[in-house]
């Protein structure tokens, strides 16, 4: 079965129902907090194995689309993020909305979505090959520098106080250490505690630490809480101009969420914040970020969605599960008697082939469902906060359990909600601790790997190509804030050029 | 009324004698009356969680038990959570669990603290070879090559592993058995040692059979077999004890439940088991896997394990010393 | 503001060669962070704050009423839900039920209508939610 066929397959009215559903299903749980696409994907694992195994792929495939995206919604709506990777639109998305265009704000979010899923689905189908080659390429070496890249740039985002955000970065990778220690296999700082074995799970803590919180701080806010977000739906429409305006960004971004999909274990999260960040570095107007930038919003969405495409070239090409959604995904094809590699391209292109082509069918389904279906959201947020706060806690609660069936992550997620609150009233940044948490184990583990093969030795850091280039980015990226604010000190304290006489209008 | 043949009266006093004992077996055949939930404690998609919703799927459909056997998955930690939390369930037979030898390497290395013993085995539900594998183009063209170069240059050949299981014991059983030395790199499950393989990040890495046969388009090339026999897919291959080197050890799929479940619940489960695994499709699954699909009951099990359990542990001290080596530099 | 209750995290308990190294060096890095940050305040130099303030509400800006009672409420019965849910007797609908029942209470004005209102749909959205993951093999109380 070729592309074409396969494209043609999914608008027979079986498979075709079964993609909607999934996109919508999908969405419907990306909105809702707590229960992430990859619960719902692995929750819905069982049944696809009664179905034939290019239903069953294109089923997960639309839902793991649809639920990257949903996210937005409630991001913005509510500013409590549907799924992780909507953190940081929770921030843009929402001030945007409050100033009175949410519609505008779900639009850019929606295109953005489709555009990073579609550039993503252009390097999934076109670029495979080459693109796994690259990744095989890349040892432990690479991918630490690679993650140390990430990490310094992503240290830049909140320069009003680098010391709270280092801190809160550090504080991050600290709650990342206990557990069992990916390099040696030693279980470390459980102090004594079973439960502690299995380490603090990234999505309760950071279920914790937003949706908690917020839920949190909207009963505080109940009275003021009373203007919702009037559902405008006004701007919408994401016109050819806007396209223009915001196109480099969505490209760039879309460009840094499929690699970082295609690397192993870091995820859309990582992505949105990088994009982001790299945004706001890049912006004319970087002041904007956080208030309602059209800009972050549009970085990223869009590369969240592109993780999607990317992800699946490593899945595909070499079998590698970089997290929960794409072990299910590797779980349905191994079931359905499939193995992916080159034997795969060769012997099932039918499956490869749904593959991509659900891929993009979906994003387009799901941009369709979400603009129709962004009306009938938003009237959700007519709902009384005394249902859906309760109501956000316990989806929560239960996407904690689901994760790993065990209560533990339910008070971890709490406990995380209450650390949340006492962060942001102190004003620390949250976003670093995030990124901490989900890269330090990445970046630990890549660096004793590395250390393991060079025997001890921190040559290769610098001698391998791609590894020393990187160090040399992030250690520029690292002095780059300290040389900006030097080189505005010495403008002068009142920032204006030093001895070059009154500039000021009025003499 | 005819008179009973001596063989009817028989059959009816057999029926009658097996009314009291039917009932007795009725009371422990009450079991399961709820569903059985089953913990993998492997991420879903891994090859064992294949082979336990293979048979899951199996049970359920064709009632091999009269209640619905439930897959839950929790990879934390290596799995140790999962394999914990089956321990200190209710001995009631409502949980079992289904995991690999990891189950008795991960104590070795210390990880827990509690082996095989700590269960009580169901069974066996699956076998498969491992063997160690190098690049198609490696400069090794077979396993003496690997023992020559290891024997002159100590610790200078990488081995891609996964701490504490197979791929990380087994490559050090051969290393004390073939008095060599190698340098393990930590790397993590198959396909990722796989990778790291084809990007020559490291030189050698364990691979179960199926795995060879997987990858051998992607240009892994099987060294040697640590089977009794050769493996008749892998015919080229010889076994380690060809080449003179003792070392035979195997993965399995083992089934277990905490202790203290009534052997009668056990046995339920077991017949399911083996039935579920005697079905012509699950046969021919398990083969297209590559897997070798021989039931082994508990007893026999728990008796072969325990005599793995030295040499299990002998190399689990191996590991350990070198911990406590680096410790010191 | 200063939280640096976290300084106090020893460096680890624990034996071996690499598993030690990056804790322990993350802690360092924290305690001298919050020393520095210290030493800045007393100094008489702020902090900065954080430009992108992720939880929106939390701050003084307060133009309205806050009641942080309600807040505290709030954060003690997901607590308390928790604590329900894990203790094995009761079983995920009641405790569901009773969660939301009294969330939608604390949240709202005290009509007697309301209440009604609120706990029908407590133990309705309970109901549901019971059934769709009771189906989907969820037991949902370990």
């Amino acid at each position: 079965m070729t592309l074409a066929d396969a494209f043609l397959h999914l608008f027979t009215l079986k498979a075709f129902a079964v993609m909607v559903g999934g996109v919508a299903l999908g969405v419907s749980v990306g909105v809702l907090p707590g229960i992430t696409a990859g619960t719902l994907m692995a929750l819905t694992l069982p049944f696809t194995y009664q179905m034939s195994s290019v239903e069953a792929v294109s089923l997960l495939i639309a839902m793991f689309v649809g639920g990257v995206s949903g996210g937005l919604i409630t991001a913005t709506l509510m500013r409590i993020p549907g799924e992780p990777n909507a953190i940081m639109t929770c921030l843009d998305g929402y001030q945007l909305a409050r100033r009175g265009q949410p519609g505008r704000a779900l639009g850019l979010g929606n295109a953005s979505s489709l555009v990073g899923g579609s550039l993503s689905w252009g390097a999934l189908v076109l670029l495979s090959p080459p693109l796994a080659r690259l990744a095989v390429s890349f040892g432990p070496f690479e991918n630490f520098a690679v993650i140390v890249m990430a990490l310094i740039l992503i240290s830049s985002l909140s320069e009003a106080s680098f010391l709270k955000g280092l801190s809160s970065g550090l504080l991050g990778m600290l709650v990342s250490y206990p557990g069992i220690d990916e390099s040696s296999g030693i279980v470390r700082l459980t102090f004594g505690v079973n439960a502690l074995e299995g380490g603090f799970n990234s999505l309760p803590v950071i279920l914790g630490m937003f949706a908690v919180s917020q839920v949190v701080a909207d009963a505080l806010n109940l009275e003021g809480g009373a203007e919702p977000i009037r559902a405008s739906m006004r701007g919408m429409f994401v016109s050819l101009r806007d396209y223009a305006v915001h196109g480099w960004n969505m490209v760039r971004s879309s460009l840094i969420g499929i690699w970082i999909g295609i690397l192993p274990g870091v995820g859309a999260t990582v992505a949105s914040i990088v994009a982001y960040t790299t945004a706001k570095n890049l912006s004319k107007h970087s002041d904007e970020f956080g208030s309602g930038s059209e800009e972050a919003i549009v970085a990223a969405e869009s590369a969240n969605n592109a993780t999607t495409g990317g992800t699946l070239v490593p899945i595909l090409t070499l079998g590698i599960a970089g997290g929960l959604t794409d072990s299910v995904l590797l779980g349905a094809l191994v079931i359905h008697n499939l193995q992916p590699g080159p034997l795969l391209f060769k012997n099932n292109p039918e499956i490869v082939n749904t593959i991509f082509a659900t891929h993009l069918v979906a994003h387009l389904v799901m941009f369709a469902l979400m603009t129709f279906g962004i009306a009938l959201f938003a009237r959700l947020m007519l709902v009384p906060p005394a249902v859906i706060l309760p109501m956000v806690i316990v989806f929560s609660v239960i996407g904690a359990f689901a994760l790993n069936n065990r209560p533990f992550d339910i008070w971890v997620m709490l406990g995380f909600g209450l650390l949340g609150i006492l962060l942001e009233l102190a004003r620390v940044p949250l976003a670093p601790f995030v990124v901490g948490l989900v890269l330090a184990p990445a970046a630990e583990a890549e660096l004793r790997a590395g250390l393991m093969a060079s025997a001890g030795s921190y040559l290769p850091l610098v001698q391998r190509p791609m590894a020393g280039t990187m160090l040399a980015i992030a250690a520029a990226l690292f002095v780059w804030p300290f040389v900006r604010e030097w080189r505005r000190a010495a403008r002068g304290p009142a920032g204006r050029p030093p001895e070059t006489g009154p500039h000021t209008p009025g003499g | 009324m005819h008179t009973l043949t001596r063989r009817e009266a028989l059959r009816i006093l057999a029926a009658a004698g097996a009314v009291p004992l039917g009932l007795a077996g009725a009371a422990a055949a009450a079991y399961p009356d709820k569903p059985v939930r089953m913990i993998i404690p492997i991420a879903p998609g891994g090859q064992t969680d294949v082979v336990g919703r293979l048979l899951q799927l199996t049970i359920d459909k064709r009632k091999l038990l009269p209640q619905p056997l439930v897959v839950i998955n929790n990879a934390a930690a290596g799995g140790t959570v999962g394999t914990r939390l089956v321990r200190d369930s209710d001995p009631d037979g409502y949980t079992i669990g289904m995991f690999h030898m990891g189950l008795l390497t991960a104590p070795a290395v210390g990880v827990v603290d509690y082996d095989h013993t700590a269960f009580e085995l169901v069974g066996q539900v699956g076998r498969t070879q491992v063997g160690l594998g190098c690049l198609e183009d490696s400069r090794f063209k077979s396993i003496q090559d690997v023992v020559a170069e290891a024997k002159a240059r100590p610790e200078t050949i990488t081995v891609a592993m996964n701490i504490g299981l197979l791929p990380h014991f087994v490559p050090l059983m051969f290393q004390q058995d073939a008095g060599v030395r190698f340098r393990y790199v930590q790397s993590g499950g198959g396909a990722v040692r796989l990778k790291s393989i084809l990007g020559k990040h490291t030189e050698l890495s364990l691979f179960s059979g199926p795995e060879f046969l997987l990858f051998k388009s992607q240009g892994i090339r099987p060294l040697v077999m640590f089977s009794e026999e050769r493996v008749p897919e892998l015919s080229g291959v010889p076994t380690a004890k060809e080449i003179g080197v003792a070392t035979v050890f195997e993965e399995r799929v083992i089934v277990f439940a905490p202790k203290g479940v009534p052997r009668a619940s056990l046995d339920v489960v077991a017949r399911a088991l083996r039935a579920a695994m005697e079905d012509p499709e699950v046969a021919a699954r398990y083969k297209g896997l590559g897997i070798d699909g021989v039931f082994i009951e508990g007893p026999r099990l728990k008796t072969i394990l325990d005599g793995l359990k030295g040499p299990i542990t002998k190399v689990g001290d191996v590991v350990k010393q070198a911990q406590a080596e680096q410790k010191k530099k | 503001m200063i939280w640096r209750e976290a300084r106090g995290l020893p460096p680890a308990p624990y034996d071996p060669l690499g598993p030690k190294a990056f804790p322990i060096g993350v802690s360092v890095a924290l305690a001298a962070l919050g020393l520095a940050m210290l030493v800045r305040l007393l100094i008489g130099r702020s902090l900065g704050r954080a430009a992108t303030g992720m939880v929106v509400g939390l701050d003084a800006a307060g133009d309205h009423a806050r009641r942080p009672w309600t807040a505290a409420g709030i954060l003690l019965l997901a607590f308390g839900y928790a604590g329900a849910l894990s203790v094995r007797s009761i079983g995920f609908l009641p405790a569901t039920a009773a969660y939301l029942f009294l969330s939608g209470v604390l949240l709202g004005p005290l009509a007697g209508r309301r209440v009604a209102a609120v706990a029908a749909f407590a133990v309705a959205a309970a109901v549901v939610l019971d059934l769709l993951f009771r189906i989907l093999f969820r037991l949902d109380l370990t």
